[in-house]
């Protein structure tokens, strides 16, 4: 285990880095469909989506995670990710790229004080780049 | 041919014939001097122990062997039917049930060990007069092959050498006739099953039909072989009659083949007046059960994947029908009309198969009354109506544990002990009434009882007791506010149950299990008289008619089902009562509800002059949902919110409209 390397799709969310493990992804989408608001969902649950044909709520990935809100942009994208019986869209600012990095280069989530580690599983470094790996049990675990 | 792809026919067998086990012997229990049901019981133990024998599963079919002597014995007479050896056969029926999920769950019997259980049986004999039983046994058997067939297939030369060769080498040779049951649902599966039994002892050197067609399900219910084996016919017929649904073995020596077209061992002309007891037992469930029509047996999930290609048409004919508004042409409103018409046509096929009678709930509940009942020392007639009553496979498949909830309750907490009862001029016999029928888009199941009822003043202290309201309030409640706080979940612990009547335990579960199938539950109670439980679940569930409506910019649809009618009302019409907004309505005061405050609607219209008011209907009381406008009636088609969303109060699913948008389905059980 301690060689493997992990694949994480990288996006950006208010200028910082952040990844998914590329197991959980199903597709990522363009956001031009209209989100039907749910009434009496947590605050940071955006709507439900049509997606191709299955209901799939839509979370909004700035709220969950406690950053300023912003409007959409040509390139906000809706990240839908898969784990067991749930599957959820997370609407981010930007999607990079799929980037690897071997269990030696994630590091422990308390390097970087700022953020609820709860929701996250570690960093990994880019050349020039942090990015904090999203830990997607605990995201979807409300 | 894999065994494995028999397996499930094995275990959707093996389900039938216990229930059949179960029938019965709950019958002779209540009749215990009409033993007419011991054939039956004694053919669903044999059925059982060839089918789990063929599979491998020999713990099933010892134990079963072990059934079938006793029942043998008791069917001579030998053995006296009494109350321990009805509970002895029905700890038997348990232990195979026990095997049989466990075989469903992880492909083998487990480890269950029922060799005390097989030495109960045994010894139930010996002190019973056992050899008589097997003395009645072998004449039995030994004439029952004593029947020959006219037609005997014509071999050839190579044939007839291979049976002179096998003579030589001290083998048999047979032609072995066999029947299917009428009912035989898959004969190649059968005849697959037969083959390879025969296949264990014997050499089969010709087959007629041929064995491509036998596998091609290319034959009407009989075929004929030619084996060559060391076994013996008798052998041979036992190991035969045991495997399920064969109706008929007809055995024939041909070993002298040389000059066997003329040669017929047993003589065809004495048959008949033997086996007295397996012809009954052939023939009583035959006529009982005459429903052995063609029937295909196909897996849920793929009734599922074809409700949802349905459903997905129906979406995409409803967006169909939306496009035509620039300009419809006649021809083209006529074909959508046409379309419409197939769509629904083709939903309600779908639904139909997926229809299933509660009888497949209900069947079980004989034996868990009869337990409980013994369990508490309380005698109890379980009353069953409406078994025929079909209701949707996956509700099916989910209203057994909340109806058992509902039944022990009521024989539990509801019938009163012999005493009380004698005291307040009841009969001694408690009644538990289980009752099913349709009532328009609904199935109706009720469980009542002729018990001492809900112990209201008992609820409601334990209610204010427990925080759940306060002393004043609760003055003020009503019989239904206060049967309500049966279903709060903090009802359901123990030490509140057993200071109270009892009845909260886990009603909680039940209700919300009912209202995850979309249904409702309502309780009627009287002091002393009893009470009854309304569990009233929808028709079909994955496509219903709805109203939708609008409130601010957003869509929402409203079962048709619970849409009483739509009327238009003034604000001035309104009127403050205990500081809930209410209309009159025919003399009723009906309370109304603003769906934009519900729903936290932004931007809504603050003054409206004429309020669009849904009159919705719970069971027998009405509210008022007051809506910005309406759209219409639709077709739609459920879609669940997914696990994530689940539990999201005054929201039943979703509905992907025309359009491609979604729209929330209102959940009108918990908005009232």
């Amino acid at each position: 285990m301690s060689n493997s390397e992990r694949q994480f799709l990288v996006f950006k969310l208010a200028g910082k880095n952040y990844g998914i493990n590329i197991e959980y992804i199903n597709s990522i989408i363009e956001k031009e469909m209209v989100i039907t608001r749910v009434p009496n969902s947590l605050d940071f649950v955006e709507g439900v989506i049509n997606l191709r044909g299955e209901v799939v709520p839509i979370m909004d990935l700035r709220k969950r995670l406690k950053l300023e809100t912003a409007e959409d942009t040509i390139d906000t994208r809706i990240i839908v990710i898969e784990k067991g019986e749930v599957t959820i869209g997370l609407i981010v600012d930007l999607v990079m790229e799929v980037a690897a990095f071997d269990d030696a280069g994630i590091d422990n989530i308390s390097a970087v004080s700022d953020l609820d580690d709860e929701l996250f599983q570690g960093t990994g470094k880019m050349e020039d780049a942090v990015v904090s790996l999203i830990n997607v049990e605990k995201l979807i675990s409300e | 041919m894999d065994m494995n792809q028999y397996l499930e026919i094995f275990i959707d067998e093996t389900r039938e014939h216990l229930q059949e086990l179960n029938e019965a012997l709950l019958a002779l229990e209540k009749d215990i001097e009409n033993d007419s049901g011991l054939n039956e019981i004694f053919r669903a133990a044999h059925t059982i122990k060839g089918m789990s024998g063929t599979m491998g599963f020999n713990k099933m079919s010892k134990l079963t062997h072990g059934m079938e002597d006793v029942l043998d014995s008791m069917r001579n007479n030998d053995i006296k039917v009494s109350t321990p050896l009805i509970d002895l056969l029905f700890k038997c029926f348990d232990a195979l049930e026990e095997y049989l999920d466990n075989i469903v769950s992880t492909g083998n019997e487990g480890s269950r060990d029922d060799k005390e259980l097989i030495d109960t049986l045994k010894s139930t004999i010996n002190s019973g007069g056992m050899e008589t039983a097997a003395k009645n046994a072998g004449p039995a058997r030994n004439n029952e092959e004593e029947k020959a067939v006219n037609n005997i297939l014509k071999l050839n030369e190579y044939d007839k050498g291979v049976i002179g060769k096998a003579a030589g080498m001290g083998m048999n040779a047979f032609q072995i006739h066999i029947e299917l049951n009428e009912g035989c649902v898959l004969k190649s599966a059968r005849a697959f099953v037969i083959f390879q039994v025969l296949e264990k002892s014997c050499d089969i050197i010709k087959s007629e039909p041929p064995v491509e067609d036998i596998e091609d399900e290319k034959f009407a219910l009989s075929f004929t072989v030619v084996v060559v084996t060391r076994e013996s016919d008798e052998k041979l017929d036992k190991k035969l009659n045991s495997i399920a649904e064969v109706d008929e073995v007809v055995i024939t020596d041909i070993s002298n083949a040389a000059d066997f077209t003329t040669q017929i061992i047993h003589d065809s002309s004495e048959p008949e007046e033997e086996k007295p007891a397996r012809d009954q037992s052939n023939e009583e469930p035959e006529t009982k059960k005459p429903k052995t029509g063609k029937t295909v047996r196909v897996d849920i999930d793929r009734l599922d994947v074809l409700l949802n290609l349905v459903s997905e048409l129906i979406i995409q004919k409803t967006r169909l029908a939306d496009i035509g508004g620039m300009e419809k042409s006649q021809t083209f409103n006529e074909t959508i009309e046409y379309l419409e018409r197939i769509t629904t046509s083709l939903h309600d096929a779908v639904m139909k198969v997926r229809m299933v009678a509660v009888e497949r709930v209900f069947n079980r509940f004989p034996r868990m009354v009869r337990d409980v009942s013994k369990e508490l020392g309380k005698e109890i007639n379980l009353v069953m109506s409406g078994e025929e009553t079909e209701l949707d496979r996956t509700v099916i498949d989910e209203i057994g544990d909340p109806l058992i909830h509902l039944l022990r309750n009521s024989i539990d907490h509801g019938i009163e002990d012999i005493e009380t009862r004698r005291k307040l001029g009841k009969a001694d016999v408690g009644n538990v009434e289980l009752k099913a029928y349709q009532e328009g888009n609904n199935v109706v199941i009720e469980v009542s009882d002729d018990g001492k009822g809900i112990m209201l003043d008992k609820v409601l202290k334990s209610a204010v007791d427990r925080g759940m309201v306060t002393n004043e309030r609760a003055q003020n409640m009503t019989e239904e506010d206060i049967i309500q706080f049966l279903f709060a979940p903090s009802f359901s612990t123990v030490d509140v149950v057993t200071g109270l009547s009892g009845r909260g335990v886990g009603l909680d579960v039940v209700k919300s299990k009912i209202e995850a199938l979309g249904g409702s539950v309502e309780v009627e109670t009287q002091k002393d008289r009893g009470s009854r439980f309304l569990i009233r679940l929808p028709l079909t569930l994955a496509i219903i008619q709805a109203l939708l409506i609008m409130v601010g910019k957003e869509k929402y649809a409203i079962p048709l089902g619970s849409v009483n009618r739509i009327i238009n009302i003034k604000p001035e019409d309104v009127k403050m009562a205990h500081e809930q907004e209410v209309i009159m309505l025919q003399g009723e005061v009906v309370p109304l509800l603003g769906l934009d405050e519900l729903l936290m609607v932004p931007e809504r219209d603050p003054e409206k002059k004429k309020l669009t008011t849904v009159i919705v209907q719970k069971g027998e009381r009405l509210s008022g949902i007051v809506v910005d406008s309406l759209i219409g009636q639709q077709e739609i088609v459920i879609k669940s919110l997914g696990k994530y969303l689940s539990g999201i109060p005054m929201i039943a699913g979703a509905t992907i409209l025309g359009d491609g948008n979604v729209a929330l389905i209102l959940d009108i059980n918990t908005i009232v």
